[in-house]
């Protein structure tokens, strides 16, 4: 055992801060999605799969399965606390472990063998010793003699009462159930992990799946011990696209992104912006459209965050403050089941389409078919920076006719400040607002309701953060005015003990993109993520390094490699 | 004719009436229980039912059957039809989660609400520290082959479904998702090794517990404890053989909520499950015929309910509309025949919400109980004073002289009158309060 990891256990006189104990977590919606997508080689292209397109009895796309979410903690997924198993997620899991266990037997590396040559006999053999292979990349590791010995039996069971591809489904199914799939189950005492438990963690964090054949090979050769094997591990993991979706991903999770389809936005405010074809219908019989319209317009701003932070993580500077700051968006056209389209210029205003490969895509919501197709742009620097100005964000924000200041504020100061706004003092008596013109801006609105003195003691920090986005309505669309004058988006922000001034979004982004609290907020919010503890504290000393470094170069991608190199992230702590 | 007017015409999806069959021809029924949630709370003004103007500070009760229908409280009318069902309580506070210090009111209030216990403030979130009352009752009742309970939301219900201390459980708000848990059958092939697959899986969970530290084998615990009981559910679920209507699409609060009453009314028939919570999120103003500024009831009205009289008839206007969703639950109860009378006979449905009102004021509530017919003494409304206990509650300019009656003592009456022999729901007493307080105990003016 290191000398390192002795010291920790002893506590007593150490330089090194025990790397810590985590609770055992199960796979999320999303990784247990890509983990059945990789398991058995799924097309993974949405919703068209040619052989298997629907879960016959709901009708409803069968891959990404819709799993219950997990209870997010801190606004992300994957965190023990938050992943309460219900009857409804055993049912799901069940019905998922059917659906899919039926891919199994012409799933791509499956059989160990040519199944097609072989008698009986050979069949039956090949079919063992496939399953047992399944077994090993499902539960990510090598199995035990006694449950090599278990799975055998049942397959033995399986296959004289249903034959040999039978059992195999039924195996399959029965895997897709089990304890070690679903769960990061981590053997052992605090020590190294274990090498097979560090390459589900490492695939876990980068890449939201589990690990392909070269990491398992890795562990099995004892080459993921030394920092430097990580490294180089890390490099090539960064390197595939899986990690672009899960650095997606992270960031949809942490920009707040998983309530944005559930918003309710106007018809009556919007629609003649948004989908001018609906404004002359019956306003009941264009609902059922305006929400297809919504839907689709979303749809397209959420790929359009994914598309900025992958291509400023992995393809561009890479940077928090290419992040925060850069000037690039993809706009387009979304097809609604050929009954309407929608444009996302229309959010827009005054962004240049550029050259560049027209991102196409289809989504099916269980109610329309959408067509995608979007293009690299580049938004006016006066108007937007970076990813807290596009759209999505913005409109998860909202309320029904226009955008939502104090939520908007609320989450600059957590989200990406890690400041918890606080709750509203119990009983808090909203006196209410001096009698405003009819004419008010929303701004003066909120001005007015929180001006008391018990609201003030919050809010005086709080509405400047949300007032700086004033001038996106709620679908994030760029605008000039608000109850027919000039939006006012100034304000003061106080960062890292001083207080300084913004003209608007933009200016605020560029304000914070610089700043050590919200470098430090978003490195310790991926240490959180990465480790599945959502408890981490900003100044947690496991981490200083990494958020130092961070601090000075803001690499991104250089924040992933220095957290997978951590002692947290490599050893196993004190018990709980 | 659009699917408003179609639905309309067919008296909520005449359907309702193909489904399901006369499951018990003596009344050994089995009892139901129907929670529904509500946001933003009531307004006094619009929910006083008192048609002999009898004095506040007294308690009394008044028949609701013979009384005109603009004599029960505006927020209520939708339900005159069904008044002998009813039991109005009014004179119920929300105490306990008065005294609670930490945390948003709104999470607060439907945490209490339900659970009848104190809020877990987490960092920025609360979790519960008590199983929900549905879940309670689902223990004690739910038959082990079929589903336990049903969870629905409403256009964003609140999570007020808990099976116990921090296991928030999730709310389906898409009827078709909830269609294919109730009837999607699992009758494809190889459907007859779903029993030895999940032996297997058991075997597994069995052989990996002892090398588990102690918090982490309680979780597999419990994962292994649903698969068991999934065993059974899904064998009983195939059994029963029942064909339940498909739900139309629903694009706004009315439609979403019948939606889902006709199939908690057909799974009920059925007897696929006998406890159901539809969390009701807010009514979009647009859909109540207000146009406020933003177009959010909370933001726009819910606050000012005490001030403004415009906000109070929007508020009131928003019990309304969701007193009239209630309603059209109870017809498609009493659509289906069963024992010597119908569902709703057998059925108990508990109305509350999450604050007393928009002020997140906690002091006046308006709980409505419908039906329990077998335990309760209904068609009534029963008044307590407002004052009965002596615990001020936080209202508008301060505090008031005292408290209406606990509401947990309401949590407790409804589950006696499921069958359970409880005397507490969530907290039997909070004995640190200003005034120690006992929350045990039902209510026998309600008998």
């Amino acid at each position: 055992m290191s000398r390192l990891v002795l010291c920790s256990v002893l506590l007593a006189s150490c330089a090194h801060p025990d790397p810590g104990a985590v609770p055992l977590r199960r796979l999320t919606p999303t990784e247990l999605n890509n983990t059945l997508r990789d398991l058995l080689g799924l097309s993974g292209d949405g919703w068209y799969d040619e052989q298997h397109p629907y879960d016959e009895e709901s009708g409803a796309v069968a891959w990404p399965w819709a799993f219950t979410p997990d209870v997010p903690v801190d606004g992300m997924e994957g965190m023990a606390e938050g992943q309460v198993v219900s009857p409804v997620f055993a049912e799901q899991v069940e019905r998922a472990a059917t659906h899919f266990s039926t891919y199994t037997a012409t799933a791509p590396r499956f059989w160990v063998c040519e199944p097609e040559d072989l008698d009986a006999d050979a069949l039956s053999a090949c079919a063992h010793e496939s399953v047992l292979k399944l077994a090993a990349r499902a539960w990510r590791r090598p199995l035990t003699k006694d449950e090599t010995e278990r799975l055998t039996l049942a397959f033995d069971a399986w296959e004289r009462e249903h034959g040999t591809l039978d059992a195999i489904t039924l195996a399959s199914r029965a895997l897709l159930q089990t304890p070690q799939f679903l769960y990061l189950v981590e053997d052992g005492a605090p020590g190294r992990r274990e090498a097979f438990a560090l390459a589900s963690r490492l695939s876990y964090t980068l890449w939201d799946s589990m690990p392909d054949a070269a990491l398992f090979q890795a562990a099995d050769r004892g080459h993921l011990g030394s920092e430097r094997e990580v490294r180089r591990e890390v490099r090539r993991m960064l390197a595939d696209p899986r990690a672009r979706q899960a650095v997606a991903h992270f960031h949809r999770q942490w920009l707040g992104l998983d309530g944005l389809q559930t918003r309710r936005t106007d018809l009556a405010t919007h629609v003649a912006r948004y989908a001018p074809d609906l404004a002359t219908q019956d306003p009941y019989e264009a609902l059922e459209l305006w929400s297809g319209a919504l839907n689709g317009l979303r749809s397209a701003m959420l790929q359009e965050v994914d598309l900025f932070v992958t291509t400023t993580v992995f393809d561009g500077p890479g940077t928090f403050d290419a992040l925060l700051t850069g000037d690039r968006g993809w706009v387009g056209t979304v097809d609604v089941d050929g009954e309407l389209t929608v444009d996302t210029a229309a959010l827009y205003p005054g962004s240049t389409v550029l050259d560049g490969p027209v991102v196409r895509s289809e989504l099916y919501d269980g109610n329309y078919g959408y067509g995608l197709s979007l293009a690299p742009a580049q938004h006016p620097a006066d108007r937007r920076a970076g990813v807290l100005t596009l759209a999505a964000p913005l409109a998860a924000r909202a309320h029904p006719t226009g955008p939502a200041p104090i939520l908007r504020g609320a989450f600059v100061l957590d989200r990406v400040l890690c400041t918890s706004p606080g709750s509203p003092p119990d009983g808090a008596a909203l006196t209410p607002p001096p009698d405003l013109p009819a004419d008010a801006t929303g701004r003066e609105r909120v001005e007015a309701l929180t001006a008391p003195d018990a609201c003030a003691a919050c809010h005086r920090t709080l509405n400047p953060l949300g007032f700086a986005f004033e001038a996106y309505d709620a679908l994030g669309g760029w605008r000039d005015t608000d109850a027919g004058r000039p939006v006012d988006s100034s304000g003061t922000v106080v960062l890292d003990g001083e207080a300084v001034a913004f003209d608007d979004a933009v200016g605020l982004a560029g304000l914070l993109a610089a700043s050590t609290r919200a470098r430090d907020c978003y490195a310790t919010r991926w240490a959180r993520y990465a480790l599945g503890d959502a408890s981490i504290a900003l100044d947690d000393p496991r981490f200083k390094a990494v958020r130092e470094r961070f601090r000075a170069d803001g690499d991104v991608r250089g924040l992933l490699e220095e957290l997978a190199v951590t002692e947290a992230f490599r050893f196993r702590g004190g018990a709980l | 004719m659009n699917r408003r007017g179609f639905l309309q015409a067919l008296g909520l999806g005449g359907a309702s009436l193909a489904f399901g069959r006369a499951a018990w021809s003596d009344d050994a029924s089995p009892r139901r229980l129907i929670v529904i949630s509500s946001t933003q709370g009531t307004v006094p003004s619009g929910c006083t039912t008192n048609p002999a103007g009898l004095p506040e500070e007294v308690p009394w009760s008044q028949d609701l059957t013979g009384i005109a229908e603009h004599e029960l409280a505006e927020a209520l009318r939708p339900l005159w039809a069904h008044r002998d069902r009813m039991l109005v309580l009014d004179g119920v506070s929300m105490i306990s989660a008065e005294l609670d210090a930490a945390g948003d009111r709104h999470q607060k209030g439907w945490l209490h609400a339900w659970t009848g216990s104190w809020a877990d403030f987490r960092g920025g979130s609360l979790a519960a520290t008590a199983p929900s009352l549905d879940q309670l009752v689902a223990r004690a009742i739910a038959r082990p082959d079929r589903l336990p309970s049903l969870e629905l939301s409403v256009l964003g219900g609140r999570p007020v479904c808990h099976a116990g201390a921090g296991q928030q459980l999730p709310l389906e708000e898409d009827p078709s998702a909830v269609w294919a848990r109730l009837f999607g059958g699992g009758s494809g092939p190889l459907a007859g090794a779903r029993g030895s697959v999940l032996d297997f899986v058991l075997g597994e969970y069995d052989a990996l517990a002892p090398s588990l530290a102690t918090a982490d084998r309680a979780r597999l615990d419990d994962h292994m404890a649903l698969v068991r009981q999934l065993e059974l559910r899904l064998a009983g679920m195939a059994q029963a053989g029942c064909e339940g209507p498909e739900p139309l699409a629903s694009f706004d609060h009315r439609t979403r909520f019948e939606a889902h009453a006709e199939l908690v009314a057909a799974a009920f028939a059925c007897d696929l499950t006998r406890v159901a919570t539809i969390s009701l999120g807010d009514v979009p103003t647009a859909e109540l015929g207000l146009t406020g500024a933003s177009g959010d009831i909370h933001a726009d009205y819910a606050h000012a309910v005490h001030e403004s009289p415009a906000a109070a008839a929007a508020m009131i206007a928003h019990h309304r509309y969701q007193a009239a969703e209630v309603a059209a639950l109870v017809r498609a109860l009493e659509a289906v025949p069963e024992g010597d009378g119908t569902l709703m006979d057998h059925t108990l449905i508990v109305w509350g919400n999450e604050v007393g009102d928009g002020w997140h004021g906690y002091h006046r509530t308006l709980p409505v109980l419908i039906g329990g017919g077998w335990s309760f003494s209904t068609g009534r409304v029963v008044h307590w004073p407002w004052n009965s206990v002596p615990v001020p509650m936080a209202v508008p300019g301060g505090r008031s002289a005292g408290a209406g009656i606990p509401h947990n003592r309401v949590l407790v009456g409804a589950a006696r009158a499921m069958g359970l022999d409880v005397d507490h729901v969530g907290l039997a007493s909070i004995p640190d309060a200003e005034v120690p307080l006992d929350l045990s105990g039902s209510l026998q003016e309600l008998s």
